[in-house]
């Protein structure tokens, strides 16, 4: 094992509003293969009638459980995924799926982000009572199940959006959070932020225009992670029958319903799952890969 | 470090005591137990009522949330609604198997995470790494009902090797190898890039050059620097086990906390649910103190701090 060979020392500039990691080698194939990916799903989610075959709630119990590649019984197009237990097609189902997640997924984190990247910084650059109090309500959230207050949750208020998106949003902001305090807590040591203060600089200036800046690109790692698992979150507790509500396709509830056929009809079980750990595999993978671009000891290994 | 135990233990309590106001408060909003428990041919009025006060759910909130802390602080037998026993006795079955569960999957996840990710960090690149990364891919991604259901579908259901569900040694085999998968996969992403951090450090350099062999490099200079967040993370995943565990078990109908919880939920049975939650809330904070102590033990900065 050779000694690690490091690229460069330099600190990166502090200066840039958004300093988003740039492609730097053509083999980043994680990156670009996990982002396509997530804009697909994301497309599947603005504008599923553009790909899906069928309507997805519309029953044709003639046509129950059958196997990927069935011809439609009423001359329309194949389902080439089968069908379920209601006869509905289960490719069309999976497109508009991804509705449900993104939707809940993605504005959760968007809420998550939004609360825990202020706690972050206000905990990271104030210090004092409010990083404690902070800090250790981020604790309590990371040592505690949170999926049994997610399940009391939503079989309490009911299942709309609304409450599924604030639902999953109040797990998503921990990470937010912490990631934001640590950096902001270094951060406000370094020479340039002295530096500012020195030229008579504003807190807000200072948080905005050097702190905030510097944690962009954490938050981003962050976020790839969370998006993932606030699907997953989704995806869960529509499995456990108390997230989204039929008829409205989602991938979780397709699984449950699959559960009491599972003998008679694999596709159903197989399908959904895959959907779902697609787009939380493309989400961790964009994460690692901002993760090695960010990280100057790993870079240039391949 | 007396100090800092002191800390991390009122942290705890802190800890009991919130999560105990939230499930308290967020099962009763939930619905009237009282309602669901009287047979709907003769649900009166004054019938519900009469369950109310025999429940004694027909007090103040805060009553009932301080007479059933009292409770059960004091250990006095709180009954479930349902089966007409004491929480404990049904909690207490109920953790133990969960622990089993759990306690399984975390011996599992450390024997294999911890060799496995570190040869994969010295060999970065070969096809161990590459077999690390994939698995390691995968278990962050799968969703932990659908790999129950896949095991199910192909073991029990395909090749009958297995019971699909209920309580045994036979049953545990199934759930364990789910929770483990998990677990596996997340510890040996953490030990591999734990791993690589530390061997690129300049203490594991110095070790290199002054002509250690790879082996004691590796052992006493890496490994236990890289077995800091392997251990926290660890402990920290009980949480983690419990919540794979809560929906894993109610698929293969494994009596333990998940599907006892859940149940409870569905059902309305207030002291089990709240009690349940609590108790979990209690374990997950001796397991983190547990942590802390051998945290402290592994790195000796933490002590002094």
């Amino acid at each position: 094992m050779a000694v690690a060979e490091r690229e460069s020392l330099t600190e990166p500039s502090p200066k840039g509003w958004l300093k988003v990691p740039r492609i730097r080698s053509s083999g980043d194939v994680a990156f670009l293969v996990s982002a396509g990916l997530l804009l697909v799903f994301c497309f599947f989610a603005i504008w599923p009638q553009a790909l899906s075959t069928y309507d997805p709630t519309i029953n044709n119990l003639g046509l129950r459980h059958k196997p990927p590649g069935v011809a439609d019984n009423k001359g329309g197009p194949v389902h080439f995924l089968g069908t379920d237990h209601m006869g509905r097609d289960e490719w069309s189902r999976l497109v508009w799926g991804a509705r449900a997640s993104m939707t809940v997924g993605g504005l959760g984190l968007l809420l998550g982000a939004i609360v825990g990247v202020s706690v972050g910084l206000v905990a990271g650059f104030r210090g004092g009572w409010a990083d404690r109090i902070a800090m250790r309500i981020v604790d309590i959230f990371l040592s505690f199940p949170y999926i049994l207050i997610a399940i009391v949750w939503a079989s309490l208020i009911g299942t709309d959006m609304k409450s599924l998106i604030l639902i999953v949003g109040v797990r998503g902001w921990v990470e937010f959070a912490r990631i934001t305090r640590g950096q902001a807590l270094s951060i406000r040591e370094r020479e340039y932020v002295t530096a500012a203060r020195a030229l008579g600089a504003h807190d807000v200036r200072i948080v905005f225009r050097h702190i905030l800046p510097n944690t962009v690109a954490p938050i981003l790692v962050v976020a790839g992670y969370e998006l993932g698992r606030l699907i997953l979150l989704e995806a869960t507790l529509s499995f456990l029958t108390i997230g989204i509500r039929p008829p409205t396709p989602a991938w979780g509830s397709m699984l449950s319903d699959a559960r009491n056929y599972m003998n008679q009809a694999w596709w159903t079980v197989l399908f959904p799952g895959m959907f779902i750990s697609l787009i939380v595999m493309a989400g961790n993978f964009l994460g690692d890969s901002l993760r090695d671009k960010l990280d100057p000891t790993l870079r240039g290994r391949a | 470090m007396y100090q800092f135990f002191t800390h991390r233990f009122l942290q705890g309590v802190v800890t009991i005591l919130i999560v105990s106001v939230v499930v308290f408060v967020f099962v009763h909003a939930s619905g009237d137990p009282a309602a669901l428990m009287v047979p709907v041919e003769d649900a009166t009025p004054q019938a519900i009522q009469e369950m109310r006060e025999r429940l004694g759910t027909d007090r103040p909130l805060y009553v009932q949330y301080f007479s059933f802390m009292g409770g059960f602080w004091r250990g006095d037998t709180i009954k479930s609604f349902r089966y007409e026993e004491p929480i404990t006795d049904v909690v207490g079955r109920a953790i133990i198997r969960t622990m089993i569960l759990a306690g399984g999957a975390m011996v599992i996840g450390i024997v294999l995470a911890v060799p496995l990710g570190t040869l994969a960090a010295l060999t970065r690149g070969s096809i161990l790494d590459v077999i690390v990364r994939i698995i390691a891919v995968f278990g962050q991604s799968m969703p932990s009902f659908w790999v129950a259901m896949l095991l199910m579908l192909y073991i029990s259901v395909k090749l009958q090797w297995l019971p699909v569900s209920g309580i045994g040694v036979k049953h545990a085999i199934l759930p364990i190898a789910t929770l483990s998968f998990f677990q596996t996969a997340l510890l040996l992403r953490l030990m591999r890039s734990e791993m690589l951090e530390v061997i690129h450090t300049d203490y594991v350099r110095t070790a290199r050059s002054k002509g250690l062999r790879e082996f004691v490099v590796v052992y006493r200079h890496a490994l236990r620097n890289a077995a800091i967040p392997i251990v926290t993370m660890a402990g920290l995943q009980l949480s983690g086990l419990i919540q794979g565990a809560v929906v894993v078990e109610p698929i293969f109908a494994w009596p333990g906390l998940g599907f006892v919880l859940v149940n409870a939920i569905f059902l309305k049975d207030y002291p089990v649910v709240v009690g349940g939650a609590l108790l979990a809330a209690v374990l997950v904070t001796v397991i983190n103190l547990l942590v802390d102590l051998f945290y402290g033990y592994l790195d000796p900065r933490i002590r002094v701090s």
